[in-house]
C-alpha cells in the first residue's frame, strides 16, 4: 500500500527535465544551513551555469568550479558514483529520506552521492505519483530493489545474483538495524520536519552497519531468520546457560546473550517474548561494530525492533575473552540497572571460569570456522571426507523449532576456489525457490517444497524442507543422485543425534 | 480508430532516444504508441521515467534496463536497435498469473522480428527520404495491430505471439477474424486477397509498403507482391504464399520478380501435387485431437534443433490442478536461470510440491522438456527423476543425457 507522502515533483515527460528537477531539490537539501559539502553529478547541468566555463575569476574559482573541481576529486576518491571502484562494487545499499536527503551509502560518500540518491527519489516519486509503488528494477546481472519504511526510502542495487526476496529482506533489515541505533523516533520528527538530517543521528555507526552487511555476505542468518549457535560439548554448554540464568534473574534483565563471535554461546530469555533472531542479528552487528565495547564493561541503550521499535532497552556489554570475542550481553528495561547487571556479570564470569566452560567457548570460538562442522570430522556415510574425497561439499541446516542452523566450513569450497561471498547467494536462491518467494507473482504463493534438487555443470544441490528440519547440501556436480540421497539421510541422522553439541537449548 | 474497446491493461510504445531532444517537444521521440487515445502528456511521461530509469541503471550496469515491477504495474523494455526501444507497461492484475517478465520481453523481441520483417531496419527507415513521420505511418498500424491481436488476447501474452503465418491461414481460409477496419498492416488477414491460381497477395489501396494498380487486381498485368526484410538483409525481398487445404508454402523471391496471372498459375501448378500430399499428411498428423499425448504423461518439449515445440493437447495439461501447472512454470523458469544464457548448459532441476506432484524440467543447450507428475508411479527423487529420463530417452532420444 502506498503511504501518503508530501506531493511529488511535478511530472515531466523529459528526462533531462527530471533530473534538473532532481538536481535542484538535492543542491537546495544538501547546501542548506550548516551543510559544508555538497556536489552535482552531472557535470553537463554546470554548462549552464553563467561562470561555469573558464578559468578561475579575480575573486578565484566561481561556485560552480568549485562544484566541478569537488565532483572530480570525489571520484578520484572513489567516494560517488563516477569512480570506477565505486561501480565495480557488488553490492550498493543506499537510504535516503522522502526529500532526497541522503542519510547512508555503503560505498562511497553519502555527500558525494547526493545527486544519485535524488534520482532515485525522483523515480520512486514519480511511480507514487501514478499511484504505484515502485518494486524492484534488472537491468544485466543487476537487480535493484526499492523499499519504503515510514519518511525514509532504502534502495539495495546488486549483482550478487541473490533473489529480489533476499535483498527486500536484507534492505528491511537495514532499516531495522537503524531502529535499533536511534528507535523509530527519529521517523517522527524527519515525517514532521522534511529538512532534519538523519545522517548527523548516524554518526559513528559505519561500522555497525558495515558488521550487518559483512553478515549478509557470509552468513544465512538473514533469509533463514535464525541464529548460528556456537559448537561446544553439551555438558559445559549447558553449565553456561544455568550461569547465564542467574546472572539474568539476579540482575533483573529480560535477556541474557553470550556471543563468541557471531556465533550465539548460550541464550537466555523469556518463554513468553524470546528474542527474535533478526532482533538477535541487530543486536550481533551492534556489537561487533563497536570496538569501543571492547575496551570496558559497557552500558549502552539499544532498541530491538521486533520487541518494541519505539523504545531503547538497556545492554551491558562486557567482553569475557577479547581473544576469542566471547561476549556477554545483559538486556534490561531499566536505565539505571547498570550496577545490579555489573554484579550479576562478575558472578557469571567467576561461575564459569571455575567450570571451565568460559574456556571451552573461547576454545571453540578460536577454532578455524567458529566451532562450524567440519565435513571431514563427519561419518564417510554422512559424506565425511577430506576435500576431493567426498561428494559432498557444503551443507547448511536448520533447526525450524529452534530457529537455530548449523553451517559447514568452506574448505572443500575454499579448494574449488569458491568463497562464502559466492555460495551464500546460491543457497538464498534455493531457499527462495523452496519457499516460493517469487515477487513477480501476485496470487498467494502455493506451500513450500518439501524437495528441490538442481544440477549444473558447477554443483549438484539438493534441499528438504519439513517442519522438524531443512537440510541444503552442495555436492560434485559428477555425484549420482542415489549417492546424493543416501547422504543427506546420513547426515540428517547425524545431525539429529549430535544437536546437543550443536544447538543451543531453548 | 478502432472498432472495438480499447484494452485499457496495456500501453505499447517505440521510440526513438534522439530525437524530442528540445523541451516541449518530447513527443517527437515516439514513433509508435498504443492506445492511440492516450494524452500526449501520459505518453510523453511513460517515456521520460522509462528513459531516467535506463540512465539510473547506467551507473551500475552497462546492460540496458530490461523489467520494472511496481505493485500495480509490470514494464517491459527491449532496446530493438540503436537509440530505438520498444516499451510495455501492463496492468499486472490483468495479466495471467503465470506472466514473468521474461515471457514480456520476449513478446516485445517477437513485435520487432515482426516490424523487421515487414518494413526492414528501423533505423534505415527513418533515415529515407520520407523521413519520421513517414516511418510512422507505416509503424503505427503494424503497432496497433499486434496490440490488439496479441495483447487484447490475454491468455496469448506469456506463451504466444502473433503468427504471421497463422493470419495468412486464416486470409486463405477466407474466414479471417473480425479486425479492426481500416486496418492498414500485413497482419491483417484482412490486407490478402487469394487469387484464382491460389496465391495469397496482398490487396490493393493504401496497404503497408504496397502499390498496386486496377489491371493487377482484373487479372493483367504483373501481380505486386508483398515485400519482407531477411534480417541482414540491404534490399527488401518478395513474398508469395499459395495455400493448400491445412499447408501454406511461403516463397521468397527477389524483389524484382513481378510475375503476371499466367505465371502464378503455372507456378501453382507445379506445386500443386505436393501441396495436396503435405496437407493429407499434415491433417492426419497434426489434426488428430491427441496429437502430442503421451498416456500417463503431461509434457512440453522445445527442440532447438528442429525449431519447433512438441507438447501435450490442451485438453491433457487441463487435466492438471493449477499448484501443478505452477510448479512444472517455476522448474521451467529455475532452469532457465541456471542456465544463465549458456548455449552450452546442461541444468536439470526437480521439485517436489505439495500434494504429491513433482516438477521436472531438462536443459540441454536451447533444448527444454517440462514434465509434471501428478500421482506418479513411485514418490521419491530417484524414481521421478527416472521416470523424466526415460520419457526424454524415448521422445527426445539422443537430446538430454
Amino acid at each position: 500500500m502506498v503511504s501518503p507522502t508530501k506531493p511529488g515533483p511535478r511530472v515531466s515527460g523529459d528526462f533531462e527535465a527530471l533530473l534538473s528537477q532532481a538536481h535542484s531539490r538535492s543542491s537546495s537539501e544538501v547546501v542548506g544551513p550548516g551543510d559544508e559539502q555538497c556536489s552535482v553529478v552531472d557535470a553537463s547541468e554546470l554548462e549552464s551555469v553563467p561562470g561555469s566555463e573558464g578559468a578561475a575569476t579575480e575573486q578565484g574559482p566561481g561556485p560552480a568550479v568549485q562544484l566541478l573541481e569537488q565532483a572530480a576529486t570525489a571520484a578520484e576518491e572513489g567516494r560517488n558514483e563516477d569512480s570506477e571502484v565505486w561501480r565495480q562494487q557488488r553490492k550498493h545499499l543506499f537510504v535516503l529520506t522522502h526529500s532526497g536527503k541522503p542519510v547512508y551509502s555503503l560505498h562511497g560518500d553519502e555527500n558525494a552521492l547526493a545527486g544519485l540518491m535524488a534520482v532515485m527519489d525522483a523515480l520512486i516519486s514519480f511511480m507514487k505519483d501514478q499511484g504505484d509503488s515502485l518494486q524492484s528494477v534488472r537491468a544485466g546481472r543487476h537487480i535493484i530493489v526499492f523499499l519504503e519504511r515510514g519518511p525514509l526510502y532504502l534502495v539495495a542495487a546488486a549483482a550478487t545474483g541473490e533473489p529480489v526476496s533476499v535483498l527486500h529482506l536484507q534492505l528491511h533489515l537495514l532499516h531495522s538495524q537503524i531502529l535499533c541505533i536511534l528507535t523509530d523516533g527519529f521517523q517522527k520528527v524527519l515525517t514532521r520536519n522534511a529538512r532534519f538530517d538523519t545522517r548527523r543521528l548516524l554518526g559513528g555507526v559505519d561500522g555497525i552497519l558495515e558488521a550487518l552487511h559483512t553478515s549478509f555476505e557470509v552468513d544465512p542468518s538473514a533469509f533463514l531468520v535464525a541464529f548460528a549457535p556456537l559448537r561446544m560439548p553439551a555438558l559445559l554448554r549447558r553449565s553456561l546457560l544455568l550461569a547465564l540464568q542467574t546472572a539474568v534473574r539476579e540482575g533483573g534483565a529480560l535477556y541474557g546473550v553470550l556471543l563468541a563471535g557471531s556465533k550465539v554461546a548460550a541464550l537466555s530469555q523469556g518463554a513468553s517474548r524470546p528474542l527474535h533472531p533478526h532482533d538477535l542479528l541487530a543486536l550481533g552487528a551492534f556489537v561487533r561494530g563497536s570496538p569501543s565495547f571492547q575496551a570496558a564493561e559497557t552500558f549502552s541503550p539499544v532498541c530491538l525492533p521486533h520487541f518494541n521499535p519505539s523504545a531503547f532497552l538497556h545492554a551491558y556489554v562486557h567482553y569475557a575473552h577479547k581473544d576469542a570475542k566471547v561476549c556477554l550481553l545483559l538486556l534490561s528495561t531499566q536505565p539505571d540497572s547498570f550496577m545490579r547487571l555489573a554484579d550479576a556479570a562478575r558472578r557469571f564470569r567467576a561461575e564459569v571460569n571455575d567450570s571451565g566452560a568460559l574456556q571451552a567457548a573461547a576454545r571453540s570460538g578460536l577454532q578455524a570456522g567458529e566451532g562450524q562442522v567440519s565435513i571431514s570430522s563427519l561419518p564417510a556415510l554422512a559424506g565425511g571426507g577430506e576435500p576431493g574425497m567426498t561428494p559432498l561439499l557444503h551443507f547448511l541446516y536448520k533447526h525450524p523449532g529452534r530457529s537455530q542452523f548449523v553451517l559447514a566450513t568452506w574448505d572443500a569450497l575454499a579448494a574449488r576456489g569458491r568463497l562464502p561471498q559466492d555460495v551464500v547467494p546460491h543457497y538464498a536462491r534455493i531457499h527462495a525457490a523452496v519457499f516460493r518467494k517469487d515477487e513477480e507473482f501476485r496470487e498467494p504463493q502455493p506451500s513450500p517444497l518439501r524437495v528441490y534438487y538442481h544440477s549444473t555443470d558447477e554443483y549438484a544441490a539438493i534441499a528438504y524442507a519439513s517442519a522438524e528440519y531443512e537440510l541444503y547440501a552442495l555436492f560434485d556436480p559428477l555425484a549420482q543422485k542415489l549417492a546424493i540421497v543416501q547422504i543427506c539421510q546420513r547426515l540428517c541422522a547425524w545431525v539429529k543425534g549430535s544437536q546437543q553439541d550443536l544447538f543451543v537449548p531453548m | 480508430m478502432t472498432d472495438r474497446p480499447v484494452p485499457k491493461p496495456f500501453k505499447l510504445c517505440l521510440y526513438d532516444d534522439r530525437r524530442g531532444q528540445v523541451e516541449g517537444q518530447e513527443h517527437e521521440k515516439i514513433l509508435a504508441f498504443y492506445p492511440s487515445t492516450a494524452s500526449l502528456l501520459s505518453r510523453t511521461s511513460l517515456i521520460g521515467f522509462a528513459q531516467a530509469m535506463k540512465a539510473f541503471t547506467s551507473v551500475f550496469d552497462q546492460a540496458p534496463c530490461e523489467s520494472i515491477l511496481a505493485d500495480k504495474h509490470t514494464w517491459a523494455l527491449h532496446s530493438c536497435e540503436a537509440h530505438i526501444t520498444l516499451l510495455l507497461v501492463a496492468d499486472r492484475g490483468q495479466l495471467p498469473s503465470a506472466t514473468t517478465q521474461a515471457a514480456l520481453k520476449t513478446v516485445l523481441q517477437h513485435m520487432h522480428n515482426l516490424l523487421y520483417l515487414l518494413l526492414g531496419s528501423l533505423s534505415q527507415l527513418l533515415q529515407q527520404q520520407e523521413g519520421v513521420e513517414g516511418a510512422r505511418k507505416l509503424i503505427q498500424p503494424v503497432i496497433a495491430e499486434f496490440a490488439l491481436y496479441s495483447l487484447a488476447a490475454l491468455a496469448l501474452l506469456a506463451t504466444r505471439s502473433p503468427s504471421f503465418g497463422k493470419r495468412l491461414m486464416s486470409a486463405a481460409s477466407g474466414r479471417p477474424k473480425p479486425g479492426p477496419k481500416g486496418q492498414k498492416s500485413l497482419l491483417s488477414p484482412r490486407t490478402w486477397q487469394r487469387l484464382p491460381s491460389g496465391f495469397l497477395v496482398p490487396l490493393l489501396g493504401d496497404n503497408v509498403g504496397l502499390e498496386g494498380s486496377a489491371a493487377s487486381a482484373e487479372g493483367h498485368g504483373p501481380v505486386r507482391l508483398a515485400s519482407m526484410w531477411q534480417e541482414g538483409a540491404s534490399e527488401p525481398a518478395g513474398l508469395l504464399a499459395l495455400s493448400h487445404g491445412d499447408a501454406l508454402l511461403l516463397l521468397i523471391v527477389p524483389h524484382s520478380y513481378a510475375p503476371d496471372h499466367r505465371a502464378l498459375i503455372s507456378l501453382a501448378n507445379a506445386f500443386r501435387g505436393q501441396m495436396q500430399e503435405l496437407s493429407r499428411a499434415a491433417k492426419e498428423h497434426f489434426g488428430a485431437i491427441r496429437h502430442g499425448h503421451v498416456t500417463g504423461f503431461r509434457y512440453v518439449f522445445e527442440d532447438a534443433l528442429a525449431h519447433t515445440t512438441v507438447q501435450s493437447p490442451a485438453s491433457k495439461v487441463a487435466t492438471l490442478n493449477k499448484d501443478s501447472l505452477a510448479l512444472a512454470s517455476a522448474v521451467r523458469g529455475w532452469a532457465a536461470d541456471l542456465a544463465q544464457g549458456d548455449e552450452e548448459a546442461s541444468v536439470e532441476v526437480a521439485a517436489r510440491g505439495q500434494p504429491h506432484c513433482w516438477g521436472l524440467a531438462r536443459r540441454q543447450g536451447d533444448n527444454v522438456l517440462v514434465l509434471p507428475l501428478e500421482q506418479h508411479k513411485g514418490d521419491s527423487l530417484l524414481e521421478s527423476c527416472a521416470a523424466a529420463q526415460k520419457f526424454a530417452d524415448e521422445r527426445c532420444p539422443g537430446v538430454f543425457w
